[in-house]
């Protein structure tokens, strides 16, 4: 504690007890301390001693934090109580138990497009507030948002009480330098066009990981906002989407004129296409259900292992070779057999369970790379590294390949190769023996320890994750479905299938209604499942083709020659797609007409007729969709060639 | 659905075909219908509001419902349901706005009954902060209802819809009114425009509605719910909500009354008299790490149970037959007969495993104890963050497989007694010859082996799913004891050894105040020169007590909050009463912290140090009396015990 914070909590004696020092700004410093009466952490800003003497610099800051007080916006860190004592002027505000993103973005880079975008959102809900309210925050920087821990929301502090400095031609000017907009840097006073600049500014910074502009001076910084074009976002930021990068440029034009005309209008650039999707609990819980059956697995690893052990051991001590080998398969298959039967019941059930909630594979098959994509992020958060798995997966391969290689390979050929001496051939046996079981012991315990190691789920992206997705895609997994759904009234999925994509819902759709409408006009109109069947499923393809090849032009250059051609062919798809979505659209409209007017239409005849044409168009086109998807994976693989930042020239 | 939604359904499908596509309905307003859509483009599921067809027909209606829905969409706020889209096509006027996964407030107070306090607090709180930015934005919401706030299901945070999309109440030959009768502020009915105020009447009413469980104007139809708005006074919340605070009373019921000057001036005034949102601080990673770390040690244990099975099965066995040889005069076949070392053979391996991994155990104990001091954490750390984790998580009710556990060895156990009685009296049971005793009493074996490597591996399982069999309530009780004992610090220390001294942590928002101020004034000590801490050397330990003192005060201010004692006016007075002696102690910690800062900046003489230290040690003694007797404390916290029937909770009509 230095002699100012004794002085300041001589001040405050009673009502809060300081705890150290959290940071100081250009305007004050920021203590960590505590609410006596209420028992709470708070932050305390306290203007700088040398300010606070200035009567005019001691009033703006009271006032502009009395205005700021009156905010109320859960993005807003909220301002308790402003007061002045003797010579101590100071506001008390709530702590938020987190870091600031200037802190996350040098402790961890650029931020994901997607967390980035979130903050940006975040902050410009805030700030449009603010706006509403006539308050210009004037010091929007890095430091000013932070990232709450436990909620990952980004709450916007400091209003309206900037720093001063000295601007070009010699007027003070409030603010941080990097943030400061062009007008602003000239002498015109700040207003909401000027934060939406600064916000241009931190979104650059997140997504990026560096700030637009740097220098050594900040003479020299402010020079560069004034003069120099802002270096070209999408080649910083990976897999950032066109439409945010747009946005952030957009912000960061020059002139005030050219951003967007406020909050509302940045938060409709950003509007995303697709928001996070929300998975069913039952769904959820279908997809954490591994972690239920590992301990079925893990007791029943040492149970094998030591049996076998023991088997094995009996094997080489004992005459009865035959009878202990059969009896060490039938072993080894009994006790491997038992976990496996309880872990199948085990899947069946949680399929049935699933089946009961109206959810079907389709279900599974489109809410699994929602999943993923909540595990991959879950994991980043949490900044888990699947090593201790990694290296007990490596072991136990090594050990179940040595075991291998001795029963196959040296066994058999003991005699030739190791003993040439008859007499010699017990002691050898034995030695070799005791090691096998050695290494067998620990492969086995490899095995059950890799079961039981909580929190190591595996990887989201690895190569199981490939193989069960591979798995619940195939034809297989709706057979398995099918029959651990046996006898079971399928019941109607309630609200919450948002996971579901378009096709599918209508594909659902079409099906349901052919099952409710009679049997003659089903046999009158055909396979319509079917039909139905290839159409969700071609949209369903068209739609992911359309999805990567836009990831692939915003990965791009912008200048790049390849963009045209890509976006013809993703707007011909686009096209389809829509035909296609069409089409099922009104082929599920001509049910439900045939189901309330109980009367076939020569509308449906002409549907169905269209519909089939469609679908040989479908599956002819599917030979041209391997050819873009030959020309995605060409211009990704030339993109993976490092793309080197272009050097940003020094100041004319 | 009835035969004419269908057609509706079917006709607005038709108009909208190739951009949204309907799934199905989700609800009737009194302006129209909401369906649940997907907008094809965006592949993102949406909600579309339709108006009635006889509405849309009339062409004030439509234009009203079209000028306000685009007002609306305007609005972009975290709380606010956004509208992507307002448009017409073919006939049909609909709007379109994102979907909120849940259900609204009015679907929740019919389905559970009343919102408990804090939780109705949030609720209000972001509806005000909702209602605040469209204020500030000159619009006015104009029916703020229980159903126009949706609950998200997944981060239950309240999200406001439907801002001036109001309903038209039919007033035979009077000038016309728009909004739900039920929330309607007096003001309006006489005639007057709509105003912040009447938003702010309406929250009221929302509020009222949310936290008693019913609304507080009902009638037979809405003329005489409308004159009850005007005429009748508000029923008295605090009788109708038990539970909520006085302040909260007073702020729902000052945005109640009938003239609206009387009411708060806005809404974020409204806000500001509900207490602040405690701040939720989550413990540091380390400290996290560590109270979960049986998480990480049970595995170990898990393991070793099915190894004590098979490794003591025979040796068990031998022990059953060194019992019945006595009894019966009768030898079971041995894997090794005549062992000399049969004990040993027993005790090896149902000693040696768990002693294994016991020290296992011990070992990753220490482990963990030396990450949490490395990063400068201290058994008081320790103990605050087992205590919140103890409050924060009770004890998970355990699942089906966890039961399914608990009775099998339960069932094991007592089926091994049974076959024990059987062995041993196995003359009264089978008759004949030997050779029957032999055969009998194989089987009898046989399945006692089996269920002794049930038993253990059902014990293994019970570490892994975390359910005891024998109910010890292990890891609670004793765990949270241990480490309160002196062992528990011995042990922190102990595993501490080598570690030096660390800066302070990074993150200490867990700790209460005045273990800070303890932890603070140990430093100061520890850095003061040798002859100045010789002439203080008991200030660390009265401070370590005065810190105790002031914990205990708090839990037992904290037991004084239960809500069974919520209307005791003797239990408020004692509140308050400890809150003052709280207080006084932390502040009595903060002056010795400040002289001790003073000192190591040499700046104040001892002398004012010592009085101090007389001051704390004095103040100690006192809260000691009055921790140890307080009569009137003990016969209120008994009270607290005996459960008050519930009182029945009339739904909404």
């Amino acid at each position: 504690m230095d002699h100012r914070a004794i002085e300041l909590q001589q001040a405050l004696l009673g009502a809060y007890s300081l705890e150290r020092e959290l940071g100081r700004g250009g305007m004050g410093v920021v203590y960590l301390a505590r609410e006596i009466r209420l028992d709470r952490p708070v932050a305390i800003k306290v203007l700088h001693a040398e300010l606070a003497v200035r009567p005019e610099a001691r009033r703006r800051f009271v006032q502009e934090a009395r205005t700021a007080a009156r905010l109320a916006h859960p993005h807003i860190v909220p301002i308790y109580s402003v007061e002045e004592r003797g010579s101590l002027v100071y506001f008390v505000m709530a702590l938020v138990d987190g870091e600031t993103l200037g802190q996350r973005i040098r402790r961890r880079g650029a931020l994901p497009p997607d967390e980035a975008e979130r903050a940006l959102r975040e902050t410009a809900w805030a700030l449009g507030y603010a706006h509403a309210h006539g308050i210009v925050h004037r010091d929007l920087t890095l430091e000013n948002i932070l990232i709450e821990r436990h909620s990952g929301r980004a709450l916007l502090a400091d209003f309206g009480i900037a720093g001063e400095r000295d601007a070009i031609d010699g007027e003070p000017v409030f603010g941080t330098p990097g943030f400061l907009a062009p007008e602003v840097i000239r002498g015109v006073p700040a207003d909401a066009r000027s934060d939406l600049y600064a916000l241009g500014v931190v979104g650059f910074s997140a997504l990026a990981g560096r700030p637009p502009f740097e220098a050594a001076t900040s003479a020299q910084l402010l020079a560069k906002h004034l003069m120099q074009p802002v270096p070209p976002l999408a080649s910083y930021a990976r897999g950032a989407s066109r439409r945010l990068v747009d946005a952030v440029e957009c912000c960061l034009r020059k002139d005030a004129a050219d951003r967007p005309a406020d909050t509302a209008a940045l938060l409709a650039m950003l509007e995303r296409a697709a928001e996070p999707v929300t998975i069913a609990v039952p769904l959820r819980t279908w997809f954490t259900r591994w972690d239920r059956i590992r301990p079925i697995y893990a007791l029943a690893t040492p149970v094998l292992a030591l049996q076998t052990w023991l088997m094995i051991d009996g094997y080489f001590r004992s005459g009865l070779r035959m009878l202990l080998t059969v009896a060490l398969i039938t072993t080894i298959l009994t006790l491997t057999a038992i976990p496996v039967a309880v872990h199948l019941l085990f899947e069946a059930s949680e399929l049935r369970r699933l089946r009961r909630f109206g959810f079907g594979v389709d279900d599974i098959r489109a809410a699994f790379p929602h999943w993923q994509r909540e595990q991959v992020r879950q994991r980043r958060d949490e900044g888990l590294a699947p090593l201790h798995g990694r290296v007990l997966f490596d072991l136990t391969v090594v050990g179940a390949v040595v075991i291998l290689l001795v029963f196959a390979v040296v066994w058999p050929n003991l005699w030739r190769w190791v003993v040439p001496v008859p007499g010699e051939i017990g002691a050898t046996e034995t030695a070799l023996v005791s090691m096998l079981s050695t290494v067998y012991l620990a492969t086995l315990s490899g095995v059950g320890v890799g079961f039981l190691v909580p929190g190591h789920r595996s990887s989201p992206t690895g190569w199981l994750a490939g193989l069960k997705q591979r798995f619940w895609q195939s034809r297989f997994a709706g057979i398995i479905v099918q029959l651990s759904a046996l006898g079971q009234q399928g019941s109607l999925a309630t609200f919450a299938t948002l996971h579901r994509n378009t096709e599918l819902v209508l594909g659902l759709a079409v099906d349901d209604l052919w099952k409710a409408i009679p049997d003659d006009a089903r046999r009158e109109l055909g396979d319509v499942p079917a039909l139905t069947h290839t159409l969700q499923r071609g949209a369903a393809e068209l739609r992911e083709l359309a999805d990567r090849l836009r990831d692939s032009e915003a990965e791009l250059d912008p200048a790049d020659p390849e963009i045209p051609r890509l976006a013809a062919v993703r707007t011909t798809l686009e096209g389809q797609h829509k035909e296609t979505v069409t089409a099922l659209e009104r082929l599920r409209l001509q049910l439900l007409r045939l189901l309330a007017s109980k009367e076939h239409t020569a509308d449906l005849t002409q549907q169905l007729e269209l519909a089939r044409t469609l679908e040989t168009k479908l599956l002819r086109d599917i030979a041209a969709h391997t050819d873009i998807r030959r020309m995605l994976h060409r211009v990704r693989r030339q993109h993976r060639t490092p793309l080197t930042p272009s050097p940003t020239p020094s100041p004319a | 659905m009835t035969g004419k939604d269908e057609l509706d359904f079917a006709g607005l499908q038709d108009a909208l075909a190739g951009v949204y596509s309907l799934e199905s309905r989700l609800g009737q307003g009194g302006m129209g219908v909401v369906y649940l859509g997907r907008d094809v483009a965006l592949d993102r599921p949406v909600a579309i509001k339709v108006l009635r067809p006889e509405l849309a027909a009339r062409p004030d209606q439509r234009e009203r419902f079209l000028a306000e829905a685009r007002t609306g969409a305007r609005l972009s706020h975290p709380l606010i349901v956004p509208i992507f889209a307002v448009a017409e096509a073919a006939g049909w006027v609909y709007f379109v706005m994102g979907v909120v996964a849940g259900e609204s407030l009015g679907e929740r107070v019919r389905r559970a009954g009343p919102v408990p306090t804090s939780e109705g607090e949030r609720i209000l709180r972001e509806v005000g902060w909702a209602l605040a930015y469209a204020h500030a934005m000159g619009i006015l919401h104009r029916d703020v209802t229980l159903d126009n706030i949706l609950i998200e299901r997944s981060t239950a945070r309240a999200m406001l819809v439907d801002f001036g999309i109001a309903a038209e109440i039919d007033r035979a030959g009077e000038a016309s009114l728009v909004g739900t009768p039920a929330y309607l502020a007096p003001e309006l009915i006489h005639g007057d425009p709509p105003s912040v105020q009447s938003d702010v009447y309406a929250l009221g009413i929302t509020a009222w509605a949310m936290l008693a469980g019913r609304l507080p104007f009902v009638g037979d139809d809405a003329a005489a719910v409308l004159l009850q708005q005007v005429q009748a006074p508000v029923p008295s919340l605090a009788s109708a909500a038990p539970g909520a605070s006085p302040r909260l009373v007073a702020a729902i019921e000052r945005c109640l009354a009938k003239d609206p000057t009387a009411r708060h001036d806005t809404v974020e005034a409204f806000i500001a008299t509900l207490e602040r949102p405690g701040t939720v601080t989550a413990l540091a990673p380390p400290l996290h790490r560590w109270v979960t770390r049986w998480e990480r040690i049970r595995p170990a244990w898990a393991f070793a149970m099915p190894m004590i099975a098979m490794l003591s099965v025979e040796s068990f066995v031998a022990l059953l037959d060194r019992l019945t040889t006595g009894v019966m005069g009768y030898r079971f076949p041995m894997p090794f007969p005549g062992d000399p070392g049969l004990m040993m053979g027993i005790l090896r391996p149902v000693v040696l495993i768990p002693a294994a991994a016991l020290l296992l155990q011990g070992m990753l104990e220490v482990r963990e104890l030396r990450r949490v001091v490395r990063s400068g954490y201290g058994i008081e750390d320790l103990r605050v963050a087992l205590r919140r984790h103890t409050l924060e998580a009770p004890g998970e009710a355990p699942g089906l497989l966890g039961r399914v556990i608990h009775d099998v060895s339960w069932l094991t156990v007592i089926g091994m007694i049974v076959l024990a009685y059987v062995a041993l009296h196995i003359r009264w049971f089978v008759g004949g010859s030997n050779d029957e005793y032999f055969a009998f009493a194989q089987v009898i074996l046989d399945m006692m082996r089996w269920g002794w490597v049930i038993l253990w591996t059902a014990f293994g399982a019970s570490f892994v799913m975390r359910v005891s069999p024998i109910r010890l309530h292990h890891g609670k009780g004793l765990g949270t004891r241990f480490w309160n004992s002196r062992l528990g610090s011995w042990l922190a220390r102990l595993a501490g050894f080598g570690l030096g001294r660390n800066e302070a942590p990074a993150h200490t928002l867990h700790r209460p105040t005045e273990l800070v101020l303890d932890l603070a004034i140990d430093d100061l000590w520890g850095a003061l020169p040798d002859t100045m801490r010789r002439g203080l050397l008991e200030l660390p330990a009265v401070a370590d007590s005065l810190r105790q003192r002031v914990g205990e005060l708090k839990e037992l201010t904290r037991q004084l909050e239960a809500p069974a004692l919520a209307d005791v006016p003797e239990a408020a007075a004692l509140r308050a009463r400890l809150a003052i002696r709280q207080e006084a102690g932390i502040t009595a910690l903060e002056r010795l912290r400040l002289q001790l800062a003073g000192l190591s900046g040499e700046a104040v003489p001892t002398g004012a140090l010592t009085e101090q230290l007389r001051d704390a040690r004095a103040l100690e003694g006192e809260l000691l009396t009055e921790l140890a007797g307080h009569p009137s404390l003990k016969r209120l916290l008994k009270r607290k015990s005996t459960p008050r029937s519930p009182t029945p909770t009339p739904l909404l009509t």
